[in-house]
């Protein structure tokens, strides 16, 4: 990093200046903890014991016999709550708890970040305050009451498109009305430093794993990318290995394929916008890609060639689901189902080792598919 | 028009606490937009304005600015438009503007063409309130090739060493937020704004000007005790709704009981 909190030219802290005296307190405290013996152990023993780590590596017959080479699932979805996001969770409600913070404020698109928050938060005894878009809210409702019955409240986001950008907007500013008190729990590596950080160092586990699990080096990583937080925790332990990396957008929210060099949410990176600024509304059937801009770390691995980024369109996402139930017997997410399509209709060579991170399970996505397939599934 | 330095070295000189007001540029659509500026320029109603740039992301701003952005932005608003309009009304006017707006309009345009026709047009000075102190020198700089000064906001989370530094690059004054939080009108200011204030006024190099919430003659006349100047943004635009003879009423009749409350002890 050139600068800290960048990433080559990306990143940093373009927030009001009312946040940056909470930013520094937290980098700082964030730091320390990082270090320190006790918070390491703490977290460790919660990921393992609460959360269920590691997640297995699972070698999948069916889609190596597809695609003609060596395909491995890591599979996130089994967390508990069901996706990567608890472990983020986790490592950052030991954060607030640690700084004394009264509350827990969380944005969410899917569901899963907003319920691992809750989640974190009724164990650590926390009062917790979720944010989502009531385009989100009617999607995604199974999540919304996970998140009641874990005694998060709600709180719905009208504004503009009402999804994952919205959440975030209404979040950062009810922070920003009480920083001293409110702990906000980001869950994605977007937002100003120190989160993309800190969200990455929390998500690296992920990675750390597989270098653990597999006997061989792989040739390929693949995850999906919203924010883009599963990806990087895969990606990172990964960065200076001899092997290729993809992040796969949703084709109607690809900020990195499509977007541009702007601000949005306090970080310089790749946005969706029109040309005079505006930041662009996206269309995609997974609520957790279904945001405009995308974390800085990845605007860095983009323009420094260290990972290459595609697109997956909902009807191919929604194929790669079909595929994945009917013959792994796996409901996959359909944030990670973007991934698999991808892997699906790429070309391997038989010496191919690729690792999919299957960022989450898909139950929460039943209603949208129903939806999408004109009732019955 | 009027540069916005020479205005606030005239208002510290005589010791008048300066004003100013918020509007949304193209807001509520650009003709009615200018006919206000003109109309508050010809009435005197303030020292100097500022102009917002909608924008579709506004985080620092509460639900009346919100608003008006995003009826701004339907009405077809743009950076340049904004900008054009008030090259159009530089000689009719002499009031000194500031151009306000989150930095992503400015990338998405291009920093030097952006400042260079904002200068051309007018403005002396920027407010971009995602962009705090010392995140991005670079354009501080290039506005200031263009001639256009950079106002920095400050926080009541700022201690002294941080306003120091920040005042010692705000110009031509530092601009207080009044408290934590989105603009908009608050019933009450927080206790500790005056000492915050005065703390800062003790402190900085530049007059400090203070704004964010300030929503009645009585809060203004209050802060104006400690602080060189008062912005008035959300109280101010809520205002402008509906018929245009009402609302025109209406603000002059604000205006000027804001100016009677901040000019009491001024002689």
């Amino acid at each position: 990093m050139k600068k800290r909190g960048y990433y080559g030219a990306f990143g940093g802290r373009y927030v009001p200046e009312t946040l940056m005296g909470a930013l520094n307190e937290l980098t700082r405290e964030y730091n320390r903890l990082k270090r320190e013996r006790e918070f390491k152990e703490r977290l460790k023993k919660l990921l393992e014991d609460y959360a269920g780590r590691p997640t297995p590596l699972y070698f999948s017959e069916k889609i190596s016999g597809l695609c003609g080479c060596s395909v491995y699932l890591k599979r996130e979805d089994l967390c508990h709550t069901g996706a990567h996001k608890i472990n983020n969770a986790l490592g950052q409600a030991l954060v607030a708890l640690k700084l004394g913070k009264k509350e827990i404020i969380a944005e969410t698109g899917a569901g899963q970040h907003g319920v691992a928050a809750a989640t974190a938060a009724a164990l650590l005894g926390i009062d917790c305050r979720v944010f989502m878009g009531s385009k989100d809210m009617e999607r995604q409702s199974e999540n919304v009451s996970r998140m009641e019955l874990l005694g998060a409240r709600i709180h719905p986001v009208e504004e503009g498109s009402a999804t994952l950008k919205e959440a975030v907007n209404a979040a950062v500013r009810c922070w920003s009305g009480n920083p001293e008190d409110i702990y906000y729990l980001l869950g994605s590596c977007v937002g100003p430093h120190p989160y993309p950080m800190m969200v990455r160092d929390f998500q690296s586990v992920i990675g750390k794993e597989v270098k653990m699990q597999l006997k061989k080096t792989p040739t390929h990583l693949v995850a999906c990318v919203g924010g883009g937080s599963n990806s990087i925790g895969l990606f990172y332990p990964f960065f200076k290995d001899k092997i290729k990396m993809t992040g796969v957008e949703a084709a109607g929210a690809a900020s990195l394929v499509n977007g541009n060099v702007g601000v949005l949410h306090g970080a310089k990176s790749y946005i969706l916008y029109d040309r005079d600024g505006q930041v662009r509304n996206t269309h995609s059937i997974a609520p957790g890609l279904d945001y405009s801009a995308v974390g800085p770390e990845h605007a860095f691995y983009k323009t420094s060639g260290r990972a290459e980024y595609r697109k997956a369109e909902d009807s191919q996402a929604l194929k790669a689901f079909d595929w994945m139930i009917r013959n792994e017997g796996i409901i996959p997410a359909l944030e990670s189902a973007h991934a698999i399509a991808w892997v699906m209709e790429n070309k391997w060579k038989r010496d191919d080792v690729v690792v999919i991170c299957l960022s989450g399970r898909g139950e929460k996505d039943l209603p949208i598919v129903r939806k999408m397939k004109g009732c019955g599934l | 028009m009027k540069r916005l330095e020479d205005k606030v070295a005239e208002l510290s000189s005589s010791g008048r606490t300066g004003l100013s007001f918020f509007l949304t540029g193209g807001y509520p659509s650009m003709e009615s937009f200018k006919e206000l500026v003109k109309y508050i320029d010809k009435n005197s109603l303030a020292d100097f304005l500022e102009i917002g740039i909608p924008f579709s992301d506004p985080l620092a701003d509460g639900p009346v600015i919100q608003k008006t952005s995003l009826d701004a932005i339907r009405e077809g608003a743009t950076l340049p438009g904004i900008i054009r309009a008030v090259g159009e009304m530089k000689d009719e006017i002499d009031i000194p503007l500031v151009l306000m707006s989150y930095i992503n309009p400015f990338y998405a345009l291009g920093l030097e063409r952006v400042f260079r026709d904002a200068a051309e047009a007018g403005f002396s000075a920027l407010i971009i309130p995602d962009m705090p102190f010392g995140e991005d020198p670079a354009i501080e700089k290039a506005a200031m090739s263009h001639g256009l000064d950079t106002i920095y906001l400050a926080a009541p989370s700022c201690n002294e060493n941080r306003i120091k530094k920040i005042s010692s690059r705000s110009r031509p004054f530092l601009y207080y937020v009044s408290s934590y939080g989105v603009t908009g009108a608050r019933k009450k200011l927080p206790r500790k704004l005056s000492s915050g204030l005065q703390g800062a006024v003790k402190v900085s190099d530049v007059p400090v000007y203070c704004g964010f919430g300030i929503s009645t003659p009585q809060q203004a006349a209050d802060i104006a005790e400690y602080a060189d100047g008062i912005i008035i943004g959300s109280a101010f635009l809520k205002k402008i709704d509906g018929d245009k003879s009402s609302y025109f009423k209406e603000i002059r009749k604000f205006a000027i009981s804001v100016r009677k409350e901040i000019d009491k002890g001024y002689t």
